[in-house]
């Protein structure tokens, strides 16, 4: 019992300096392998070529942020509604009424998100 | 697919039927929330009479993940009752604060859900879908007031902190569910004795202690405690410490007679230690307080310390009765720090901006607001645990069952740290009765409304239980008599 736990942890050990080993060794070949020619313009972002304008981080409508947790949301709802609609027949009636308790409660949400005016664009 | 039982959740589906119901009456309300005010109180009121009503004979459902029976009931109408009284004080509070929005009700709604899952989950599954369930709502309703930057802090340090220990409990659970293939309480009990082989057996008892210890803020987990207690609304901070305490000491009960049964001895150990350290920093840092939600925070762990030695007991023997006391203290627990919440609540709508909570602001409170003061004294002297008040009555339980369980000394140190306790209960006392104010704050109405329901309500619950204290126990032998069905 003692040895058999002992193996399992020189190998757990083994396996953990292997990873870290090719981990340390492939950087360092490409390292070493890589051609180096320092130039300033190899330190600006890369923007498809570009030269970059302005700050990246600028502060987006708080709209949008909502807009993508509803998104989520509602696609997760498909997501869901996949593997039912193809199992309905046989899964019956109970899968049916499963399906619309979720909706209904999806609804609420909906119905909340939309009086708290998420969906209003100005 | 057959319909599922629908009867053993219904206690839970009425509150979320409540808490939709919230949501979608919320928008359309201007001013006034006095609707979905009586929405979450009638729903609260529902879903307790439901489960008196069916939890006569224990039913399982969804292949025996839930089960209601007249334990999960106890918890059920406990639950109910804490967000009962946390609601009834709440809109004034939030009024004075300028932050009355109808989704505080439906996320006490949906963490009343969580905690009565963890009360009746009888699968590892179930169990963690409703402490998350739980969790989560905690730490929207604990940054509540968003705009303060108190309230943000003790959102992201429960939020953090707080899944920190669910990725323990869950690192737990992986262990058990390593050992024996299945989540089922009842399956594992019975196999991991003879599984598991007992290092990773303690492993994982230890690591599901750290998780759930953090959620009832047993030392080292405590952390978080004051400062949560503090930045969030008060109201929060009563529920918070009732709530999901009861909630967490619930799911210990049931995890640590079934599924952590063969490692017994093992537990009972490691919660006698836990015991003596969370009872000691709760006394000694409830000392240096000023600030009188923090001391009712590190009160609070203290209390936590107590019940831990009950488990220390429990660990011992179900015949100790340690399971029955541990019950019984909630349900004394839960009304007597609601009810000191309550008078604090009301004292802070008296004076949004002069009040601090601090030691100070409480002097001369005797003679500005007499019936405030003789509440709290009555709250306090409960939480000290003076004969005739509901706090004695399950400390004397509790550290009797200590004593049954042949842990003398643990049960002598337990009424010593109460001894400890009274000075800074007393201390708050003295300053109501005997210390003139620096600057004169003024009461402008006396406890009315909800609140003054609300504080009724825990003081009558405190009197009762205090004076008639066979009626609760009777439950809890009975709860507990069921713990397994």
């Amino acid at each position: 019992m003692v040895n058999a736990t002992v193996d399992i942890f020189i190998q757990f050990f083994l396996m953990i300096v292997l990873a870290a080993g090719m981990f340390v060794a492939m950087l360092w070949i490409v390292h070493r392998l890589m051609p180096t020619s320092r130039n300033p313009n190899k330190g600006i972002p890369y923007e498809c070529g570009v030269r970059p304008t302005g700050d990246a981080r600028v502060p987006y409508n708080v709209h949008y942020y909502l807009v993508a947790v509803l998104f989520v949301l509602f696609d997760l709802e498909a997501v869901f509604m996949y593997p039912w609609a193809v199992t309905l027949r046989t899964l019956g009636t109970v899968a049916f009424v499963d399906m619309l308790v979720f909706i209904a409660i999806l609804l609420v949400g909906f119905v909340y998100a939309w009086k708290k005016g998420v969906l209003s664009w100005e | 697919m057959e319909w599922p039982d629908i009867t053993s959740i219904l206690p839970e589906v009425i509150l979320a039927v409540a808490a939709l119901l919230v949501l979608l009456v919320e928008p359309f309300l201007k001013k006034d929330k006095t609707a979905v005010i009586a929405l979450a109180l009638i729903g609260l009121l529902a879903s307790a009479v439901v489960a008196v009503a069916l939890g006569g004979n224990s039913r399982a459902a969804f292949s025996g993940t839930i089960v209601l029976n007249s334990y999960a009931l106890f918890f059920k109408v406990l639950f109910a009752l804490a967000a009962f009284i946390s609601i009834l004080m709440s809109p004034r509070y939030l009024e004075a604060s300028k932050r009355h929005l109808g989704e505080y009700y439906a996320l006490i709604l949906l963490a009343v859900i969580g905690m009565d899952v963890m009360a009746a989950a009888r699968d590892f599954i179930a169990f963690y879908v409703g402490l998350e369930l739980m969790a989560m709502c905690s730490y929207i309703l604990a940054g509540f007031f968003r705009y303060r930057i108190r309230s943000n802090e003790a959102a992201l340090k429960y939020f953090v902190t707080g899944v920190f220990a669910s990725a323990f409990t869950l690192f737990g659970i992986s262990l058990v569910f390593g050992f024996t293939g299945t989540t089922n309480y009842e399956i594992i009990s019975s196999n991991l004795g003879s599984t598991g082989n007992a290092t990773g057996v303690a492993f994982a008892t230890a690591l599901v202690v750290a998780g759930l210890g953090f959620k009832v803020s047993m030392a080292p987990f405590h952390m978080w405690t004051p400062d949560v207690y503090q930045g969030a609304p008060t109201t929060v901070a009563a529920f918070f410490s009732v709530g999901p305490k009861a909630a967490g000491f619930s799911a210990i009960l049931i995890i640590f007679t079934t599924v952590f049964e063969s490692s017994s001895e093992f537990w009972s150990v490691l919660f006698m230690v836990l015991s003596v350290l969370t009872m000691f920093v709760g006394s000694v840092m409830a000392i240096v307080q000023s600030n009188m939600k923090r001391m009712l925070a590190y009160s609070s762990i203290t209390h936590v310390g107590y019940l831990l030695a009950g488990l220390a007991a429990l660990g011992r023997g179900l015949d100790t009765k340690a399971g029955e006391s541990i019950i019984l203290y909630l349900a004394a627990y839960t009304v007597m720090n609601l009810g000191a919440f309550g008078i604090l609540t009301y004292l802070k709508t008296q004076q949004p901006e002069g009040f601090d909570y601090s030691l100070k602001s409480f002097a001369g409170l005797g003679r500005r607001s007499p019936w405030a003061a003789i509440l709290l004294t009555l709250f306090l002297f409960s939480l000290t645990g003076i004969p005739g008040t509901a706090g004695f009555i399950g400390k004397f339980y509790l550290f009797t069952s200590v004593v049954r369980g042949d842990l003398v000394w643990l049960a002598v140190l337990g009424v010593l740290f109460s001894a400890i306790s009274a000075y800074y209960y007393l201390r708050l006392m003295i300053y109501m009765f005997f210390r003139e104010p620096e600057t004169e704050l003024t009461v402008k109405e006396p406890i009315e409304g909800t609140l003054a329901a609300a504080v009724a309500l825990s003081a009558a619950g405190v009197l009762f239980l205090g004076l008639f204290p066979q009626w609760i126990w009777d439950h809890a032998l009975k709860a507990f008599s069921n713990l397994f069905g």
